[in-house]
């Protein structure tokens, strides 16, 4: 067996609220392979964004340890964190997270603005990423001027455009409507097919998950295999 | 890849628009007070100032004027301690009836203009410039504001600036008139020169070369050269006893400098206040952007570029505004010319963008690497 894209082992973490600590994550264990389709489901305050978190080093875990492509995270500094994400790791977020100052054209491409590519590059890049999600007659516009499904588009158009190994959706289509729905997981699922990218989604909506994913649950602090996958 | 952040930072700010107003106005007003007591205090000290402090006057005694002597402005000019020597001599035109103009006609070199004071009614420096611009090379006129001269006994021609006046062969451009004021009285008619056209002018027709007086500028910094204008002032009267020995010191003027001094201190601290400021609404306001770029691997570096490239055009552009601003006010109501010096708009610049950037890096270094994508994006999820 090839060696797992993420490998998490004995992770907890722990928050303080109101005086009491709360244990999140409770010496959780995941293995995801390149190309998986994982579903974390759990209900809302579970800790689903908190394993998302720790999976893509924005936040650190209180103990054990988080290996990417065999490297452990968990001993990376700030910077060579945010290098991995922008090498690596594409994100959707339940609230868009678009930068309003920018067009949607601009907003898929700012994870590229800080690298060595050349301006024409990019911009082939992201037009080629706004195709795919079907957004090519919208570049121009601002979030603001933009529906909820549009901008979750572009939120996996620019999550697209690094080309990473991973795309980490956190309850993307919390925030939009039945039909938005709809075509957001099929893109992402599309997007899984075809370019053997791993998904991460986390969800409160335990219909999302089809009978091939991974699919996990989170509860009370501990993750638990409910089809498909190891922990 | 540092240009392309820079230019996002641009255009960030240039779409975040009642913002970078507000920030443009206020950095405008800014630079335009700067700009405005250092272009007093350095500009104003090169001209008329600068004279009275440290400068001495030789004036014949009892008499206005007397006959020309180059070899004393050579020796004058030896003297340790003397920076500079400038004769103020002139010709009267209407020696030589030929001419056809009543006049008198003093020579200035432009390189020497801020010299050219020689008491408070004979200022020919540009400070007494009411119209028009001080002469810049040969064949330029400055004339006094009556602007009628007569062209004979019983002939006037009414000049302005652009006119064009003959004197025998030679064509003169008229490009600025001095105020009357500044000028003796006593029913003359006044044509300023420069050197070379007077000296043509005088070896031409021969006329007599006559002086009003010698500058003599001494060494040592500004209001610290006392002990030199003392020294050669005493030397001077000892030396030349048919001359009048005047010390142009005058401490009226720093009346005048003090506040434009604290103006100065006002528009450093007011740039080190709007500075700070820009960059903590720009941190508070756009935390969320900020920790959505990091998460998407933008480093603090990055960040810190970007987030400088709104203060830095911001500032820019306000510097600008400032410049024209004090073009603006110059042009309609300055009551004393004091032309702007390159010197003065490249040391406004260099004290405004230190003393913005200064502050405002610092906050935006403390706050950047303080931004954690995670913190951030919980705020959003609120």
């Amino acid at each position: 067996m090839s060696e797992p894209l993420f490998e998490v082992r004995d992770v907890v973490k722990r928050y303080e609220k109101e005086g009491r600590e709360i244990t999140v994550l409770d010496k959780v264990n995941l293995s995801i392979g390149l190309g998986d389709f994982v579903v974390i489901v759990g209900a809302t305050g579970s800790g689903k964004t908190t394993l998302i978190n720790i999976l893509s080093g924005l936040d650190k875990p209180d103990s054990g340890k988080v290996y990417f492509e065999g490297e452990d995270m968990t001993r990376m500094s700030e910077e060579e964190l945010a290098d991995l994400r922008r090498e690596n790791m594409g994100f959707v977020f339940q609230h868009f997270n678009l930068i309003p100052e920018f067009t949607a054209l601009e907003n898929v491409e700012s994870p590229l603005y800080p690298t060595k590519l050349s301006d024409r590059e990019i911009r082939t890049r992201a037009l080629k990423v706004l195709e795919l999600v079907g957004m090519t007659h919208r570049v121009n516009h601002y979030p603001d001027e933009l529906s909820g499904g549009e901008k979750q588009k572009i939120a996996i158009a620019r999550a697209l455009i690094t080309n990473p190994v991973v795309i980490f959706a956190d309850e993307p289509t919390a925030a939009l409507d039945p039909q938005s729905e709809k075509e957001v997981i099929w893109l992402l699922r599309e997007i899984n097919r075809k370019r053997r990218t791993t998904i991460i989604l986390a969800t409160h909506n335990r219909a999302l998950a089809s009978s091939t994913d991974k699919v996990f649950e989170l509860k009370n602090g501990k993750l638990v295999r409910v089809s498909g996958g190891r922990t | 890849m540092r240009r392309r952040i820079l230019l996002t930072g641009i255009r960030i700010i240039t779409r975040a628009k009642r913002r970078a107003i507000v920030f443009v106005i206020l950095f405008t007003f800014i630079s335009g007070l700067m700009l405005f007591s250092l272009n007093f205090v350095w500009d104003a000290h090169s001209t008329t100032l600068l004279v009275q402090s440290k400068g001495i006057i030789l004036r014949p005694k009892g008499f206005t004027y007397v006959s020309y002597d180059e070899n004393l402005e050579e020796k004058l000019a030896r003297y340790d301690d003397v920076e500079k020597v400038v004769a103020v001599w002139f010709v009267n035109l209407s020696e030589l009836e030929d001419l056809g103009v009543n006049a008198i006609m003093v020579a200035v070199n432009p390189d020497n203009k801020w010299c050219y004071v020689l008491s408070e009614s004979f200022d020919l420096s540009p400070s007494s410039l009411r119209e028009g611009d001080y002469i810049a090379r040969e064949g330029e006129i400055m004339l006094s504001s009556a602007n009628v001269l007569n062209i004979s006994k019983n002939a006037t021609v009414s000049l302005r600036p652009s006119s064009i006046l003959k004197i025998g062969k030679y064509s003169f451009h008229v490009v600025g008139m001095l105020s009357e004021d500044k000028l003796p009285n006593g029913g003359m008619n006044w044509i300023i020169a420069h050197e070379s056209d007077v000296k043509r002018i005088c070896e031409k027709y021969g006329l007599q070369k006559y002086v009003f007086g010698y500058i003599v500028i001494v060494e040592g910094w500004l209001f610290s050269g006392w002990d030199n204008v003392e020294r050669v002032g005493i030397l001077l009267k000892n030396e030349y006893k048919d001359f009048e020995v005047i010390y142009a010191s005058a401490n009226d003027n720093y009346r005048l400098f003090s506040p434009m001094i604290v103006l100065f201190a006002f528009s450093v601290f007011g740039c080190l206040i709007v500075g700070a400021l820009f960059s903590y609404l720009d941190i508070r306001l756009r935390k969320r952007s900020l920790a959505i770029l990091r998460s998407l691997g933008w480093s603090t570096g990055n960040l810190r570029l970007l987030t400088l490239a709104e203060l830095l055009f911001v500032t820019i552009l306000g510097f600008f505004f400032g410049l024209l601003a004090l073009a603006i006010y110059r042009l309609f109501t300055a009551q004393i010319y004091v032309p702007l010096s390159v010197y003065t708009v490249l040391i406004s610049f260099v004290v405004i963008m230190v003393s913005t950037q200064v502050p405002g890096g610092y906050l935006y270094q403390r706050s950047i690497t303080k931004v954690k994508p995670v913190d951030a994006l919980r705020l959003i999820e609120r």
